[in-house]
């Protein structure tokens, strides 16, 4: 490809592995030759329990927990207002602003708030949706589902990407592919 | 499924998709006309009103009511057997989980409908939420029955997007891998989701969040829809055990569905290697200890309208045993205590013909117990001048027997669109299989 | 703690020791536990008539709270084998240590049948009831007369006896016999024997509890003797495994901070679940406001009882649950044991405010003699548990999924 005056996609030099092993080896190791904008593709997650051990901080249960607080804050206020404030009701002689009463919606509001906040805050962190993205054009990383495993490394734009192509051959993947990415 | 590769699993997986056989045309065929049936008898009810079902004075909750307290039901057993087999890491979920949590979604769905139905005015049910309007008024949150708005419009919109979340990584794979018209579609579902290792570390963190969330709100659900009743001071309704009593009929009914669906999903298409006898002895171990919880209950129910020592509460204890519904009460005992007795055999639980009876019995049985309760507490209640008796009208059978065939309908279409396994799953449990055995893939 | 799993030698040692030092907190508990009795009696009988109710109902209440602990540490084995939990292996010994006590309570039950007519206002219908009362109380009588109690009672025990007896005989004759048969034998009785356990602590509920009361009913009160009591005993392993965290050798070289993070869980799980059921029955009669169910809470909302409902909301759901849902608190041995002996401390007052305030309805007299039967009944528990421990080893070291549950790991 020429390398005009057009503005340029990125250049993604793409990699098979064989086994999810594998590629969690590779991307180690290329990583080590210095390029940084590595990611792998797989059909499943790769890094065992340790993480699940807490050892990394994440940022979801905060997000779950604002979402949380704001259904019960939220619910019982709207119920506090609207049945003790705006319009006090009485119905059998229970008290306009009857907590125990509201409690079930409060419940039902904050489990709400909580599964939205946390499905959103799941695409918002993940950036999706995300429409477009060079590796789909790629026919090969179609392939079956069961051999999925990819290590992805982008270049500069205008980059032939020889070299990372190179580095991903000699760290053992079976097929190397080079996408550019379309600015269209 | 250690033993099926990964490339069959897909392979077979994508075919529940693409291959479609006499069965499920058969299968939707009765949806179809059910839904059809139904569909035409809730017009007249909307035409003429609800004097064509059989509800009247005293007994003003009937064969609606119940189908919704049932669909609710067996709504929660999905959810719930997902989730746990979830958390207990169970091998067996990847093949069951999907389907366990489509029927919940489209059982909510279905469930919704009739208090929509039963409202009689149905085009005017947006009046339960709380909006701003003309009337002025906001509604009553002490009633048990704004409790069930929130609890179900929560409930079906959560559900629905663990389905949804739990779907995401296989949406992707059949995106890059179906070719056809279904494309575009996983294309668009999968919302771009590539497997990276970021994605997957903010899923593997909310994942379990969200199940977590889900079994506290599927509980919630059921306790709230039994408060519907318990809530009054109605003799046979009026009892605190209700809210976890409800919950354990709930996923009894829905544990004998599952079996149904799962069998069927099986035979029609050959999964025999995925879901498997262990699978179904897990659903019939759950289903006895449910069966017993039912019975323990039932019994409790019985000692405490004598102990409580109400007469109006003895009596419709006593009609409910001996009276008009003496029959319908007998055979919800046969059905939901004696016969799932036969379960403590392992011989039963792994006959699948054995396990199918059972199943269709309690599922019928859990139908006609929600309907005895509700029925005969409104039938004999204070007022000795104010008994009377309620048979549901044809064209109400209709309307409820129509909730059956869209909750099929809805579920076969489900199926059809989506992997009804989950594949990523399945190779991340076999994944863990090979590092068991190979200690090296275990440093990955 | 923990890092020892994994290590065959390491597994070798602790599969050799057995429970044997524990001379000190046998003599201490038992000690202890005599005291308390002796006190508690010294308090009956010194101080005259008018003590009588006050030293007995905290005798009740003291025998219900560790029975209680006592009866679920058997469901709670029931459970696990039923479910064929692997993970558990280790704990066991615990669990069936817990449940070994039982036999004691059979005879610390016999200063209850001597006060029944002081603490079950239907063992002596007296003119100064009204005259519904004794009507409901007539029409009561076919369940609640002193013969039938008393044949109820003998059930209930040789329910829960048989069923951990059995369980704790098949789980030691498999330190020696080893294979899959006892294994076989505990999951076909655990399954089996849950409905009767599950029937027997309902009605124990009913009838040491409720009809301390016996006007008042709630179809749910069983399940919430249960709940509480379930979650105690979660607390009390906790309470354990922190306890022995030094003796690698035995119980604490075993169990790693993986099993304590699902003990954990459990207990967080049963904090919701004691809410569950205390909101069910609380909510359900304030809303529906009968006279007949009302008047129980209505007692317990005014003077000084109103504080003591306050507290156990706070106390055994807010404080313990928001706790609880910390992922690192449940790793660490200390820390939820502090939880544990909290939730322990709670339940104790939460059957303390189910009995008393029928007796008092005017607000809690706290009494030397409740102390003295607390310490009384647990020592006398707790020694007895200890004192049948000695000698067996403290994890069922021959059971086929021992190396299963030693290599747990939270995946």
């Amino acid at each position: 490809m020429s390398t005009g005056t057009a503005p340029q996609g990125r250049t993604y030099v793409l990699g098979q592995f064989p086994t999810g092993a594998a590629l969690v080896k590779a991307c180690r190791q290329v990583r080590e030759k210095g390029f940084t904008d590595v990611d792998t593709h797989s059909p499943y997650p790769l890094h065992g329990g340790d993480e699940a051990l807490g050892l990394k901080r994440s940022v979801v249960p905060k997000v779950a927990l604002a979402g949380a607080l704001t259904g019960m804050f939220g619910g019982m206020a709207m119920m506090v207002w609207m049945n003790g404030i705006n319009w006090p009701m009485n119905v059998g002689g229970r008290p306009p602003i009857s907590p125990l009463s509201y409690i079930p919606i409060t419940f039902e509001t904050t489990v709400l708030l909580t599964s939205l906040s946390i499905f959103f805050g799941l695409l918002i962190m993940m950036r999706l949706p995300q429409p477009y993205h060079a590796v789909f054009e790629l026919e090969a990383f179609r392939s079956a589902v069961t051999d999925g495993f990819w290590l992805s490394v982008a270049q500069a734009p205008g980059s032939d990407g020889k070299e990372a192509v190179r580095e991903l051959e000699s760290v053992g993947a079976t097929q190397v592919s080079v996408v550019k990415e379309s600015l269209e | 499924m250690s033993e099926v590769s990964l490339a069959q699993i897909e392979k077979d997986t994508v075919a529940t998709m693409s291959e479609t056989t006499w069965r499920y045309w058969l299968a939707l065929g009765i949806a179809l006309s059910l839904v059809a049936l139904g569909g035409w008898a809730w017009s007249v009810a909307l035409r003429q009103g609800l004097g064509i079902t059989g509800l009247n004075e005293p007994v003003m909750w009937g064969a609606l009511i119940t189908t919704f307290v049932f669909f609710i039901g067996v709504s929660h057993s999905g959810t719930l057997v997902s989730a746990i087999l979830f958390f207990t890491r169970s091998p067996l979920r990847a093949a069951i989980g999907r389907s366990a949590e489509a029927m919940t979604v489209f059982t909510i769905m279905t469930a919704g409908l009739y208090p929509i139905v039963h409202i009689g005015r149905s085009w005017l049910f947006f009046f339960v939420l709380p909006y701003p309007n003309q009337r002025q008024l906001w509604m009553n949150f002490r009633s048990p029955l704004t409790w069930d708005v929130f609890a179900i419009t929560s409930y079906v919109t959560v559900s629905m997007l663990f389905l949804y979340m739990g779907m995401l990584p296989d949406l992707a794979l059949l995106a890059r891998q179906v070719k056809s018209w279904r494309r575009p579609l996983y294309r668009v579902l999968s919302l771009g989701f590539s497997g990276t290792d970021g994605e997957w570390r903010i899923f593997e963190k909310a994942y379990p969040i969200f199940a977590g969330v889900v079994i506290p709100l599927a509980v919630s659900v059921h306790s709230v829809v039994s408060w519907d009743f318990a809530m009054t001071v109605m003799p046979g309704w009026h009892s605190a055990i209700f809210a976890p009593y409800f919950v354990a009929g709930a996923i009894f009914s829905g544990i004998a569905v599952a079996v149904l669906l799962l069998s069927g999903l099986r035979r029609g298409y050959h999964l025999e290697r995925y879901i498997t006898p262990k699978h179904f002895d897990m659903l019939a171990k759950l289903l006895l200890a449910m069966s017993l919880v039912m019975t323990f209950v039932y019994a409790t129910e019985f000692f405490m309208a004598f102990y409580r020592g109400s007469k109006a509460e003895m009596e419709v204890f006593r009609w409910r045993a001996t009276g008009t519904y003496a029959p319908v009460f007998w055979g919800v005992v046969i059905s939901n205590s004696v016969a799932p007795l036969a379960l403590f055999w392992s011989r039963a639980r792994n006959h699948l013909p054995t396990l199918i009876t059972i199943s269709v019995l309690v599922t019928v049985g859990m139908w006609f117990e929600r309907f005895l309760f509700i029925v005969t507490t409104l039938a004999r209640s204070f007022v000795s001048q104010n008994w009377g008796n309620y048979i549901p009208s044809w064209k109400e059978s209709f309307i409820c027997l129509g909730g059956f065939g869209w909750f099929l309908m809805l579920f076969l279409i489900f199926i059809k669109l989506f992997p009804c396994m989950a594949i990523s799953e399945s190779m991340q449990s076999q994944h863990a299989v090979d590092a068991a055995v190979t200690p090296e893939a275990s440093h990955a | 703690m923990g890092a020892v799993a994994g290590h065959s030698d390491e597994v070798v040692s602790i599969t050799q020791a057995r429970v044997g030092a524990t001379g000190g907190a046998l003599r201490w508990s038992l000690g202890l536990g005599v005291l308390g009795l002796l006190a508690t009696a010294v308090f009956y009988f010194a101080g005259g008539p008018s003590q009588h109710a006050t030293v007995l109902a905290g005798y009740l209440v003291a025998f219900v709270y560790w029975l209680g602990i006592a009866v679920t540490a058997t469901i709670w084995n029931a459970i696990f084998h039923a479910s064929a939990a692997k993970w558990m292996v280790v704990l066991r010994r615990v669990l069936e240590g817990i449940g070994a006590s039982l036999p004691v309570f059979v005879l610390l039950f016999l200063p209850i049948l001597l006060g029944m007519s002081t603490l079950f206002p239907w063992a002596r219908p007296s003119s100064a009831m009204s005259a519904e009362e004794l009507e409901l109380l007539t029409h009561k009588a076919p369940y609640l007369n002193v013969p039938w109690f008393l044949i109820r009672a003998a059930i209930y025990f040789a329910v829960w006896l048989l069923v951990s007896d059995r369980l704790r005989r098949w789980s030691l004759k498999q330190d020696e016999v080893g294979g899959l048969e006892p294994t076989r034998h505990m999951r076909r009785l655990g399954a089996g024997s849950l409905p009767f356990l599950a029937l027997t602590i309902t009605f124990a509920g009913f009838d040491w509890l409720m009809s301390v009361d016996p006007f008042w009913i709630s179809t749910i009160f069983g399940v919430y003797y249960f709940a509480g009591s379930f979650l105690s005993c979660m607390s009390l392993v906790a309470v354990v495994i922190a306890l022995n965290q030094g003796n690698t050798t035995g119980l604490g070289g075993a169990v790693t901070r993986h099993h304590l993070y699902n003990v954990g869980k459990l207990m967080l799980a049963f904090t919701a679940f004691w809410t569950y059921c205390a909101f069910s029955q609380f909510m359900l009669i304030w809303i529906a406001n009968i006279p007949e169910e009302a008047a129980w809470y209505v007692v317990r909302m005014k003077g000084g009882w109103a504080g003591v409902g306050i507290f156990l909301i706070v106390a055994n759901f807010f404080i313990p649950f928001f706790t609880l849902l910390s992922r690192e608190l449940k790793f660490r041995p200390r820390a939820l044991a502090v939880v544990a002996l909290w939730l322990m401390g709670v339940h104790y007052v939460d059957i303390y405010w189910l009995i008393m305030p029928a007796l008092f309805p005017a607000g809690a007299q706290p009494h030397l003699a409740h102390l003295a039967a607390l310490v009384g009944v647990g020592g006398v528990a707790v020694a007895t548990a200890l004192w049948r421990a000695k000698g067996h080893f403290a994890i069922p070291v021959k059971d086929p999924n021992l190396s299963y549950s030693l290599r747990y790991t939270q995946a």
